[in-house]
């Protein structure tokens, strides 16, 4: 298997952040920082002007052919950018166009479909949109027609408005709502925004997978309530035929602006919920690539050969993991000596051993994957934190210590979580880590949409496993422990403290990424001593399969960035 | 005859009813309407009301507050939904695509051409074998034939399905195609995604249905009218085929239309082994999703096929027993 060589650096067409502040605190106001290759005026040919974010692909593409992939879980809502937060998001990226990208292994910022990105000043933004990107020549059934014109600076306003205004959207809006005014459509090619105060995360918003260009005439949410079953957007692929529980099919986009890509003609995502189906259909090749689900079918399927073809297995570190959740309004977890056993309690290695085989990792408020660990506390520290240095009767005998001192022992625990394959058996092992210490632990599994939509997002729970989708910036992992919580509005684990809320509001507004650092090291010292309202217990490893002649796949690059790979193509 | 059918046939609209009803009623006393589960907590009140009056959800439940007379008075939820059905409109999925009537109509040949294999299979091995065993009564072969159908009845079909998945994969990196091939388009694949899953899926309705045909015919066999056969010197093969077979049937129908009826119902695990799209793996993952229209449709339509599967049963039995009369 191969586990070398992932997280290389690639630099051409991109703008560090340190290079976009600079300009901005130079008060360069005017300046515009463009992608081309060896600087030009912005413009640039459609192959250098925007960047691909994948080194150059080895041999010669060829254009054509259908690439399966296959998956176990189907879209949670559908194909909707602004609400989905499943299967859909390997799918709605190669549908629509986004203005930028922002990579989370440096935090440099890639132009897609705007040829210029300026920062006159640090709360102003304002993109200059490419005038060779058209939308896609497709009409949909119950879709206004939008016949295939240019994207324009009016979409990208619509597209935010849609954002904030969509009451369905998962992911949070603080950014979009309370922190950003509304975008301002200066010209057809040019987009303002300006920030109500400086922010730090403001491009990793703007470049994150979600905010999609979607069409003015599709963004409307009362005349076209939903997208779930896909849009016209200004992607490599468009709309072919739609089954959310079955099969999305998804074909070439002629008039994509980087000709010639994308090679393939054709991607169908399959949603095959049995694992096994999966395997057999990948030895056979009917299916192209998957991810497979614990180590002992990657290991098998590593082995496999046929047809004067090789399996290929990548396993990359993981930008999602896992955490125990406390709401800590309600006994015991309201005392901190409890929520400390509870941390004690928990065997991380244990976990990390049954759960992932022992690929996984243990990981503080902050993943160690992110930026090569750059945001995180080293490990030591770490285990030290959670009582890792002491042996396991030690540990156990100062958790129940802790419980005996705070009158909590026998506590009765409901502890919930999605029932997703290595989300139950977590939960399973929690639950008899806990009773070893004296709780009484009862098991709720809910489906996955029950338990994100009743359970979490209304903070109504007693504990919770959580399994974290992958969060590209600290930004999101931090702001769990604010006493606005994730959605600005509130605590779903009902925690208040305002020397953590002031932590992370430093953090927001330090350019510094040294000072930022340590004020996040600072935080994260902070919220381990809290021991909650968020446990976490470990990270993964990522898994691909596909076959060696799925050429040019990076599956290796982290988190949204290998949804924007568009030179793959199939030599069968 | 003709009247008693048309009574069964009547008798099916009140049992329709009380079955949409108690349908509809059940999933509306869980907590939340799926407009305030999609919204989320952070949604106004006006959003809410938006998802509300898109699904239907802002009508009332059951009754309106009106006189029957007036058209007010029908446009609740129920009535809506039911008017609907009526007309053969189960309704509009909300995860799905387009509407529940199109949505069933798609996966019933999956699921219908499942049940007629299975059912094949299942008749094929089970009625010869019951016969077999039950003739050659504690012989080696009547043992051998329990024992083959003792391990049916106990083989979990999930784990044969694996099996059946998995090992011609692993030796000649064999995969039924995926995807519904439809019979007339292409037999050869049609054939090849359908039998494996049937054969095991007849694995245990054909044990049952051996041990049934077995006990039965040993029953049958030991009444007075087969001795009496016997003993005005009709032959051993007149007797079982024109005096004991047709008889020892009639539990065996009950049990394969028992069948039959759950097998329209959807195979769930069969389904999702060999990524079959019927109706079985359909309502799973709606019940997952909390898809109401999909579970109501289902529901009515399962109902209507119980009820019609019984009806045929109970007509069946006045064709093998000529003492069965109904009136």
């Amino acid at each position: 298997m191969a586990t070398e060589g992932y997280w290389t650096r690639f630099q051409r067409g991109r703008i560090s952040r340190r290079r976009l502040l600079g300009a901005a605190g130079a008060g360069a106001a005017g300046l515009a920082l463009a992608a081309a290759c060896g600087g030009g005026d912005g413009g640039g040919t459609p192959g250098e002007a925007t960047a691909t974010p994948s080194a150059p692909a080895l041999g010669t593409p060829q254009p054509g052919d259908t690439l399966t992939i296959a998956s176990t879980a189907s879209p949670t809502f559908g194909l909707d950018p602004h609400t989905e937060v499943g299967l859909g998001g390997l799918i709605y990226p190669r549908l629509y166009g986004y203005m930028i990208h922002q990579d989370p292994r440096d935090e440099s910022i890639i132009l897609d479909q705007a040829q210029a990105l300026e920062q006159p000043t640090e709360d102003e933004y304002i993109f200059t949109l490419r005038d060779d990107v058209r939308y896609q020549a497709v009409t949909l059934p119950d879709m206004p027609d939008v016949g295939a014109r240019n994207i324009e600076a009016r979409d990208v306003v619509a597209s935010h408005r849609r954002l904030v205004d969509n009451p369905l959207v998962s992911a949070p809006k603080t950014l979009f709502r309370d922190i950003l005014d509304d975008p301002e459509a200066r010209d057809p090619r040019t987009v303002y925004f300006r920030t109500k105060a400086p922010y730090v995360y403001t491009l990793s918003g703007l470049g994150s997978i979600i905010y999609v260009i979607i069409p003015e005439e599709l963004a409307d949410l009362e005349t076209v309530p939903d997208l779930n079953f896909g849009g016209v957007g200004s992607g490599p692929y468009m709309v072919d035929s739609v089954d959310l529980q079955e099969e999305i099919r998804i074909r070439r986009n002629p008039d994509y602006f980087k000709q010639p890509l994308p090679y393939i003609d054709e991607i169908v995502f399959r949603v095959i919920p049995e694992p096994s189906t999966i395997e057999a259909n990948f030895r056979s090749q009917a299916i192209d690539a998957f991810a497979p689900t614990n180590t002992s079918q990657a290991q098998r399927v590593a082995q496999f050969t046929s047809g004067g073809h090789e399996a290929i297995v990548l396993e990359s570190p993981n930008l999602s993991y896992v955490s125990l959740g406390l709401n800590v309004s309600r006994a015991p977890f309201d005392d901190i000596r409890v929520r400390e056993a509870v941390s004690l309690a928990v065997d991380r290695d244990e976990l990390i051993e049954k759960v992932t085989q022992g690929t996984g990792a243990i990981l503080g408020p902050v993943n160690q994957h992110l930026r090569d660990g750059f945001w995180a506390l080293p490990e030591n520290e770490l285990r030290q934190a959670y009582g890792m240095d002491l042996s396991k009767e030690e540990r156990l005998q100062k958790a129940r210590d802790l419980i005996s001192a705070a009158g909590a022992g026998g506590a009765s625990i409901e502890l919930k979580f999605p029932q997703l394959t290595n989300i139950s058996q977590a939960a399973q092992l929690v639950q008899q880590q806990l009773i070893a210490v004296g709780f009484d632990v009862q098991l709720v599994g809910e489906s996955l949409i029950i338990w994100f939509i009743q359970t979490l997002r209304q903070g109504n729970f007693h504990a919770t496993i959580q399994a974290h989708l992958a969060y590209e910036t600290p930004s999101l992992p931090t702001r769990y422990f604010h006493s606005t919580g994730v959605p600005a509005t509130e605590s779903w684990h009902h925690y208040n403290n305002p020397q953590v809320d002031a932590l992370i509001e430093r953090h927001w507004i330090e350019f510094d990424e040294e000072v930022r650092r340590e004020t996040l090291l600072e935080l994260q010292r902070l919220i381990l001593s809290e021991h909650g309202p968020m446990l976490n217990l470990y990270t993964g490893k990522l898994r691909a399969a596909y076959w060696s002649y799925l050429n040019n796949w990076q599956r290796e690059l982290p988190g949204s960035m290998r949804q924007y790979v568009y030179d793959n193509w199939l030599e069968k | 005859m003709r009247n008693y059918i048309l009574r069964r046939l009547l008798y099916l609209f009140p049992v329709l009813l009380f079955i949409s009803l108690a349908v509809f009623i059940l999933l509306r006393l869980v907590p939340g309407d799926v407009a305030e589960i999609l919204a989320g907590p952070y949604a106004s009140d006006q959003q809410i009301e938006q998802l509300r009056e898109r699904f239907g959800l802002d009508k009332p439940v059951l009754l309106a507050t009106a006189w029957p007379w007036t058209g007010e008075f029908w446009h609740t939820q129920y009535f809506e939904w039911m008017g609907s059905a009526l007309q053969g409109d189960l309704g509009e999925s909300i995860y799905l695509s387009q509407g529940v009537s199109a949505e069933l109509l798609d996966r019933l040949p999956v699921t219908a051409e499942l049940l007629i294999l299975t059912l094949i299979f299942t008749l094929l091995v089970g009625i010869p074998i019951g016969i077999v065993s039950a003739v050659w009564q504690n012989s080696p072969i009547d043992y051998l034939m329990r024992v083959g159908s003792i391990l049916g009845l106990s083989v979990p079909a999930f784990w044969l399905a694996t099996l059946a998945i998995i090992i011609p994969s692993l030796l000649w990196a064999y995969a039924p195609p995926l995807g519904y091939v439809a019979f007339f388009d292409d037999p050869w694949a049609n054939l090849r995604q359908f039998v494996p899953p049937a054969i095991i899926l007849s694995a245990t309705s054909a044990a049952i249905v051996m041990r049934l045909a077995r006990s039965s015919l040993l029953e049958v066999l030991r009444n007075d009218y087969i001795r009496t056969a016997r003993s005005k010197g009709l032959r051993e093969r007149t007797v079982m085929t024109r005096h004991a077979l047709k008889n020892s049937l009639i539990p065996v129908l009950t049990i394969v239309s028992l069948q039959i009826a759950g097998l329209l119902g959807g195979s769930v695990i069969i389904e999702l082994v060999f990524d079959l799209r019927g109706v079985g793996l359909m309502t799973f993952l709606a019940i997952l999703q909390r898809d109401y229209p999909v579970v109501q449709g289902v529901a009515l339509y399962i109902a209507v096929v119980f009820v019609l599967v019984n009806l045929t049963v109970d007509v069946a039995y006045a064709w093998l027993d000529p003492r069965i009369r109904y009136s």
